[in-house]
């Protein structure tokens, strides 16, 4: 039985739910946001769908928004509050979706009846909020409509034919709605995230097809272009333009029309090509190189980075025109794989399928499979623990829980790639070595008791990571004492990412140092006990996620 | 579009969410059995709520189908040039007629005017959605 939320001022929607469709639970009705948040907060995981009308007829004190000076300011107040009172369940749905982006809402209203048509725009683009289908409420059309929802439910939110892994956590979940919305929408998208993080697939696999943009996806790596050539690759260039030219070319934007151009690395962008790049994002025209005639475009573009834009328009290396037209309000970051180890479990398992799909390892199991008499293609589970029972129709990777322990603690500085490589890497040498052993001795003279599982031999874990763990007197050692931490100085694409991530080492360990009091930090570094705030500010700038040091210092 | 225009449109969309969408909201709902043969409890109760009580806010008592009526419809600019609010008025005399026969829920009397009540409840939904249909196209 499916528990259900009716938020509304009326005992309407109740009286017609438990009428109609007695097989779900219906639990007390909220008759304002601030008994629904109570109710959330207490059942909130118990809830499977929110009916949520529109019009609340209740005192003033309990419409959102809280502060309404701003509303009242303008015209007659009175007109004021009716129309928030007619438009409240938005401003209701608006609150819920900041903590909880992916619990299904349907607002029992219809797209005529929303007070203005980009309400209807916004809320159809959003994932898991539902409008209703008849101008009038049918309730066999709502049940219809509530058994597909609670249908699609029970279903994971996230199959493992996605390219991209978006796990189990709220967090992740709310990044995956908040891309599904920005794809459908034309304006640009910055992605920023650390190395590997999966900015560029994100792009191709999540963003592009949900753009239902007919053009192609084209992507740019701005690091790999030369800096000369920059210009023609992107916008094209006419024959004679300059000594070379001998061909008129298209660039990519030429290419991409009607898709997508994903431009990677933007912080890469000459000034000057920013100007030109301004120019396509504004009037949706360019012009090649060497050309005076101005051509239409009509692209989505997506820009990523793992520099700080902000910071480069400070530092002047950034047009601060373009960063605005790049739409910054709604940039998405990406976490890197360390600040993903809330649900590394799940994390690996899933690349660990991924890793038995590609092609060698998939013949390395069909011929381990073959050898043991068991079905050439399995589906794979991976853990720290024995299953209970043997089973000839799957296969369990099994991990000591000190390898677990290793792949779950390092750092994973190349993020995703790097842990992919790495359990392809894994997956293969565990199986070369079973079936090799297999073909030396004979099956049925092996010590194998339990077929189905694999265990992974801790060794070959840690001969993978040893090379990729950094020594441990790496780095120039400081003096010890509170000012004196140890930085590690890796190279990178730009002075600026040296500089930030000098920066966060060195702020993270002074957190750790303070015991994570930000006012001794603001006073070691500032002289001002009160300069904490700005120092976590900073620490918010640089990406630094102040819930994971505190769960470290924890541990 | 002015801003009267703008505040008679907000004022139909009003009319049509309160009154049109509530005026028959159980007993549209309702098997077709419901309204042939003798007059059953289950549609005394649909149009009971409906009729008797077609706004029930949590403060406060219920409103009405006719008195919910007259007071949104006497914020409307007057006299009416359109003819929805007129089939409306009609209509809502029709739902009016049958108060006593629902407060005494006189199953015999209401055999004779569900037809009706149930053609009146279809022409204040349809009219009020017409109406307002027509507003919002002349808007855009």
């Amino acid at each position: 039985m499916s528990s259900i939320l009716i938020i509304d001022d009326e005992d309407s929607y109740l009286e017609l739910c438990k009428r109609y469709l007695p097989e779900h639970n219906f639990l007390p009705p909220a008759r304002n946001y601030r008994e629904a948040a109570e109710i959330l907060r207490r059942q909130g995981d118990k809830v499977d769908l929110v009916l949520l009308d529109v019009h609340f007829d209740i005192p003033e004190a309990d419409l959102l928004p809280q502060d309404k000076a701003a509303l009242l300011a303008k015209g007659d107040a009175n007109k004021a509050i009716e129309r928030l009172r007619r438009s409240q369940g938005l401003h209701i749905l608006a609150a819920i979706r900041e903590r909880y982006p992916d619990l299904p809402v349907i607002v029992m209203t219809s797209r005529d009846d929303l007070p203005l048509e980009a309400d209807a725009e916004r809320l159809q683009a959003e994932d898991y909020t539902y409008l209703l289908a008849d101008d009038y409420l049918d309730a066999r059309s709502l049940k219809l409509q509530i058994d597909a929802i609670l249908a699609r439910r029970e279903r994971p939110v996230v199959s493992d034919d996605e390219p991209f892994y978006w796990g189990v956590t709220a967090a992740m979940a709310g990044l995956r709605r908040r891309l599904s919305i920005l794809a459908r929408g034309r304006l640009p998208i910055i992605i920023q995230g650390a190395t590997g993080s999966g900015k560029s697939l994100v792009a191709r696999e999540f963003i592009h097809p949900r753009s239902q943009r007919p053009g192609p996806f084209v992507a740019v790596d701005l690091s790999t272009l030369p800096t000369d050539l920059m210009a023609a690759h992107l916008f094209g260039v006419i024959k004679g333009a300059y000594t070379g030219a001998t061909s008129s070319r298209d660039g990519v934007l030429t290419r991409a029309h009607g898709g997508t151009l994903f431009l990677d690395e933007i912080g890469n962008l000459s000034l000057e090509l920013q100007k030109s790049l301004l120019l396509v994002l504004q009037e949706g025209v360019f012009r090649p190189v060497g050309s005076v005639k101005e051509i239409a475009t009509d692209i989505k573009i997506i820009v990523a980075t793992n520099e700080n834009l902000a910071a480069l328009v400070r530092a002047g290396r950034f047009r601060e025109d373009l960063f605005m037209r790049l739409n910054p309000a709604t940039a998405v970051t990406l976490p890197s794989l360390r600040e993903r180890r809330d649900d590394f479990e799940e994390l690996l398992a899933w690349f660990m399928r991924q890793a038995v799909a590609e092609a060698y390892n998939r013949d390395l199991l069909a011929q381990y499979a073959e050898q043991r008499g068991m079905t050439a293609t399995l589906p794979i589970s991976v853990g720290r623990g024995v299953p209970p029972r043997g089973d000839a129709r799957r296969i369990h990777f099994l991990l000591h829980p000190s390898s677990f322990k290793l792949l779950h603690d390092f750092e994973w500085p190349g993020n995703f790639r790097q842990f992919a490589m790495t359990l392809s890497n894994l997956v293969t040498f565990t199986l070369v070595e079973l079936v090799e052993r297999a073909e030396r001795i004979e099956p049925e003279a092996s010590s194998e008791g339990r077929p189905d599982v694999i265990p992974i031999p801790p060794k070959i874990v840690s001969d993978l990571l040893r090379p990729m763990t950094p020594p441990e007197d790496s780095g120039p050692l400081l003096a010890s004492g509170p000012r004196h931490v140890q930085i590690e100085v890796l190279a990178a694409d730009s002075l600026n990412a040296v500089s930030c991530a000098v920066e966060r080492q060195y702020l993270e360990q002074l957190y750790e140092r303070s015991n994570g009091e930000l006012g001794r930090m603001g006073e070691l570094l500032l002289g001002d006990e009160g300069a904490g705030r700005k120092v976590q500010l900073r620490m918010n700038q640089l990406g630094i996620k102040l819930r994971r040091l505190k769960r470290k210092a924890g541990d | 579009m002015d801003s009267d225009s703008s505040e008679f449109c907000r004022q139909i969309a009003a009319l049509k969410h309160d009154l049109g969408k509530y005026v028959a909201w159980m007993s549209a709902n309702l098997d077709e059995a419901c309204w042939r043969g003798p007059v059953r409890d289950e549609l005394i109760d649909a149009l009971s709520r409906d009729l008797l009580r077609t706004r029930t806010p949590a403060e406060g008592p219920a409103e009405p189908a006719w008195a919910l009526w007259d007071r949104l419809s006497a914020a409307l600019p007057q006299p009416w040039s359109e003819p929805e609010l007129h089939e409306v008025h009609a209509a809502i005399a029709v739902l009016r007629a049958a108060e006593p026969a629902l407060r005494a829920r006189d199953g015999e009397a209401l055999a004779g005017q569900r037809d009706a009540l149930r053609a009146a409840q279809r022409t204040v939904r349809a009219a009020l959605q017409q109406l307002h249909r027509r507003l919002l196209q002349a808007e855009a």
